[in-house]
């Protein structure tokens, strides 16, 4: 094996011309696929973990208050946070808050999204870097989103700032509609501008998540939106989802209220009946009715309307508890009726669902488990026509499914709170179908490249066995057997192959550290979004490279096989005869 | 939240008197008034011309035929104005509120949170409820109304200053001013939570229409940016059953052809 190995060796050397430019041809391979590969790398990595974290996060839980699209807001729930941050796998979930608004300055106004920025979260020096990457500041820094000295205080892009004609330390109206659908408008001090990073980036208009919960009328205890940041999000995204899934299953929604008729008044538990046109139907079969139930109706216990003498067809006072701002909460609702509840859910008054779920929205906090025990009890009579604490959403498997859930969300399909657990797969298929394209373009132009190569490395082997018939003869004159002359060929091959791939790497290697260091414009530029700081992105990785110089050895082995079994079965006289 | 009954119909009657006879009426007698005066039993249909004056961007006509029907909580909206929305429409029907596109042929649940046809107006401006289940008169520390005499264009008014009592309204606080003579509103400001006038509405002619005075005209001046501005325009106004047909897809569908 030594004396093979030597010869190979010396072979290469004695073929100085020949040896380099096959040499040169499988460097440039390699060098283009090492480079190919850890771009395609960077492209991922950007989309992955830059565009996709601040877009859908890499799992994502939505809520909508009420059924309400753009009430973002799961009222009294900000403990599920914390519960999803317990799961494995999970680096980071952000509370995230970003509305249609119209940004109104002194000489223009125009649309923009009103973001909130959670300043609490410790980030690590990476995660730091990657911010200042995104939000380039030309003036201020994002710190003084927590400044108490100013009003509000803003974070804009420059462009943006400058269209609208405000600049650092101005004033701004932004106008909004709040998480209860109340149109909205709040004066912003202008902190400081970033230069965006790609147009997407223009858009965004941030103010600390503390400061926009408060202007969208929510407290430490409603929960917004959360992102996920994952640990290796291809793999971990779509399990993560399902656990949250599970996590996120819903109880019987209970509210403690007082029913007022005639002078007195009950303190009572209330459960929220569906009054959709199908739970309806299926209502007739189970309570007898004396009227319709629709609109803001309640079905009194017989125990309660006898207490306080009213009757199908009175209408009572619901009394529910306080709003934030301090006024009761007090709905005029129409009995439809009596009902006899079963054990276990004594005095259970059924409230229509939306009334209901108004009410619990509305209240400063919610009741947490008074009351459940009676309203599962409720629940072997009448299943599930008793209104959730929230309706969690089938897991959606397309962006067509996404599409379809928002609609019905949209035509208010549910009167509770809603909560949709998703995962980038579905919400940010366009852009994961556009790193999948930009793969699959770099891969076809790779392979290509690398058919050409090869197919110089079969010529180039089949002229050397041509050129070297002769000595083959000779070799095999002294003694050398067939599959030893094919294993010299092999080796030969082989050497040289790992000789160039190992330059391409390095090669490769120079060529990405001085590209990445070439700026492009970003302003106008499409593939803006896969820049960062103007700058490409390669992320070589150690595995991927050894598999890469690998495959090219394997390859030019392959090739080579032919050409050196050709050689291998010449025989000694006919190959001592031969002259060119 | 809650639903009008014949209480607070005797109470409107009598607020409507108690506003008419005496010299300082309460607020919510003011208010019962306003919403007497807005409250329609029977079907309404009229056209709708909505004159849209924003700063940069000229002004925009969008002309609607609109037909409402309180019973079932239904509406219908058939754009006929500009060219762009021609055809388009809106219908609600209950809990459900569809927008339809000419161009695609298709209806599209929609959330009542949207706009219309481009305009500022969102599908819950066109819905019908009840002022004194929205709002209550605002009071100041001692617990008096926010209610004195004033005047909008030389005409004696009260001027009001209610406060939401729900949560889902447009707009959590409102001043009005509504005439003394007449009990009908003439003027209104809207502000946000934090205090900030954001558009005032005024509302310059009325005419009787089914024993009702009907704001024909109103001009709604967008406070935040300047020099935006609409005006609405009522015509063709007609109360009486509507035709049930007109309640339905079909028939928005077949206006756009």
């Amino acid at each position: 094996m030594k004396t093979l190995l030597f010869f190979a060796y010396r072979n290469i050397l004695r073929q100085k011309r020949r040896a380099v430019l096959l040499g040169t041809a499988m460097a440039l391979g390699t060098c283009f696929l090492v480079l190919a590969s850890s771009f395609v790398a960077g492209i991922s990595q950007t989309l992955f973990d830059r565009v996709m974290t601040y877009v859908a996060g890499h799992t994502s839980v939505l809520v909508g208050d009420r059924g309400y699209l753009y009430r973002t807001a799961l009222r009294g729930r900000a403990d599920l946070k914390e519960r999803i941050e317990k799961l494995p796998n999970v680096k980071r979930v952000s509370e995230t808050i970003g509305i249609v608004c119209r940004l109104v300055g002194p000489q223009k106004g125009d649309n923009g999204i009103f973001i909130g920025i959670d300043l609490t979260q410790k980030l690590s020096p990476a995660e730091l870097q990657e911010t200042q990457d995104n939000f380039p500041m030309v003036t201020g820094s994002f710190l003084d989103l927590k400044r108490t000295d100013v009003d509000n205080p803003a974070i804009l892009a420059k462009p943006k700032a400058d269209y609208l004609g405000v600049k650092a330390g101005d004033q701004l109206a932004v106008r909004y509609q709040d998480s209860r659908g109340r149109r909205q408008v709040t004066h912003l001090t202008v902190v400081g501008l970033f230069r965006p990073t790609n147009s997407f980036m223009e858009a965004p208009l941030f103010v600390s998540m503390d400061r926009a919960k408060i202007l969208m009328d929510m407290d430490s205890l409603d929960l917004p939106y959360l992102y996920l940041t994952l640990k290796n999000p291809k793999v971990n995204a779509v399990p993560t989802a399902d656990a949250i899934q599970k996590l996120l299953k819903p109880r019987l929604a209970a509210l403690p209220i007082s029913v007022v008729f005639g002078g007195k008044s009950q303190a009572v538990i209330c459960a929220g009946l569906k009054s959709d046109s199908v739970s309806r139907v299926r209502l007739g079969k189970v309570l007898p009715l004396a009227k319709e139930w629709k609109g803001n109706v309640v079905d009194l216990p017989n125990s309660l309307a006898t207490t306080l003498g009213a009757k199908p067809g009175d209408t009572v006072s619901v009394v529910s508890g306080r709003s934030k701002a301090g006024d009761s909460i007090v709905d005029r609702a129409v009995v439809a009726g009596t009902w006899n509840p079963p054990a276990g859910a004594e005095g259970l008054v059924l409230w229509e669902e939306d009334a209901f779920q108004g009410a619990r929205s509305f209240r400063s906090r919610l009741p947490g488990d008074t009351g459940a025990a009676l309203v599962q009890a409720a629940s072997g009579v009448l299943d599930s026509l008793l209104s959730p604490e929230w309706t969690l959403l089938p897991r959606a498997k397309s962006t067509d499914e996404v599409r379809d859930q928002m609609r019905l969300i949209g035509a208010r399909e549910w009167k509770s709170p809603v909560v949709a657990v998703r995962t980038m797969y579905e919400t940010g298929e366009q852009i994961l179908k556009l790193a999948d394209a930009l793969s699959l373009i770099t891969l076809v132009a790779v392979l290509i490249l690398f058919v050409v190569v090869l197919t110089g490395v079969v010529n180039t082997l089949r002229m050397t066995v041509r050129e070297r018939t002769r000595e083959i003869g000779t070799l095999r004159s002294l003694g050398m057997q067939a599959s030893q002359v094919r294993q010299l060929f092999l080796m030969e091959t082989g050497m040289l192959a790992l000789f160039a791939s190992l330059t391409g790497t390095v090669l490769a290697g120079l060529l990405m550290f001085g590209l990445s260091r070439l700026t492009f414009p970003l302003e106008g530029n499409p593939l803006s979004i896969l820049l960062v700081r103007g700058h490409l992105v390669f992320v070589p990785g150690m595995m991927s490279t050894l598999g890469e110089i690998l495959l090219v050895v394997g390859m030019a082995v392959i090739a080579a096989w032919g050409p050196s079994s050709q050689a291998s079965q010449l025989s000694p006289a006919n190959a001592l005869r031969h002259h060119e | 939240m809650t639903k009008p009954n014949s209480i607070s119909t005797v109470l409107r009657l009598v607020a409507t008197l108690g506003v008419a006879t005496w010299a300082a009426p309460t607020g919510m007698q003011i208010l019962l008034a306003v919403e007497a005066n807005e409250t329609m039993k029977e079907d309404v249909q009229a056209k709708v011309n909505v004159t849209q004056n924003r700063t940069g961007q000229g002004v925009k006509v969008i002309a609607m035929e609109y037909y409402r029907r309180d019973k079932d909580k239904s509406f219908v909206i058939a754009m006929t104005g500009p060219e762009s929305e021609r055809g388009n429409g809106y219908l609600r029907q209950g809990d459900h509120f569809w927008m339809y596109r000419r161009n695609t042929r298709t209806f599209q649940h929609i959330n009542r949170d949207e706009s219309i046809g481009g305009s500022d107006a969102k599908g819950q401006d066109f819905e019908s409820r009840p002022l004194t289940q929205m709002f209550a008169p605002s009071k100041d520390a001692k617990g008096q109304e926010l209610l004195r005499a004033d005047t909008v264009g030389g005409v004696p008014c009260w001027r009001l200053e209610v406060r939401a009592i729900v949560s889902d309204v447009d707009y959590p606080k409102k001043v009005m001013w509504v005439r003394q003579d007449n009990q009908l509103l003439a003027k209104e400001q809207s502000f946000s939570s934090s205090g900030t006038l954001m558009q005032s509405g005024y509302y310059t002619k009325y005419q009787p229409i089914a024993s009702r005075q009907l704001a024909m005209r109103m001009v709604f001046v967008d406070e935040v940016e300047k020099g935006n501005r609409s005006l609405v325009d009522l015509s063709d106004v007609k109360v009486g059953k509507v035709d049930p047909e007109i309640f339905t897809k079909a028939w928005l569908e077949s206006k756009s052809r």
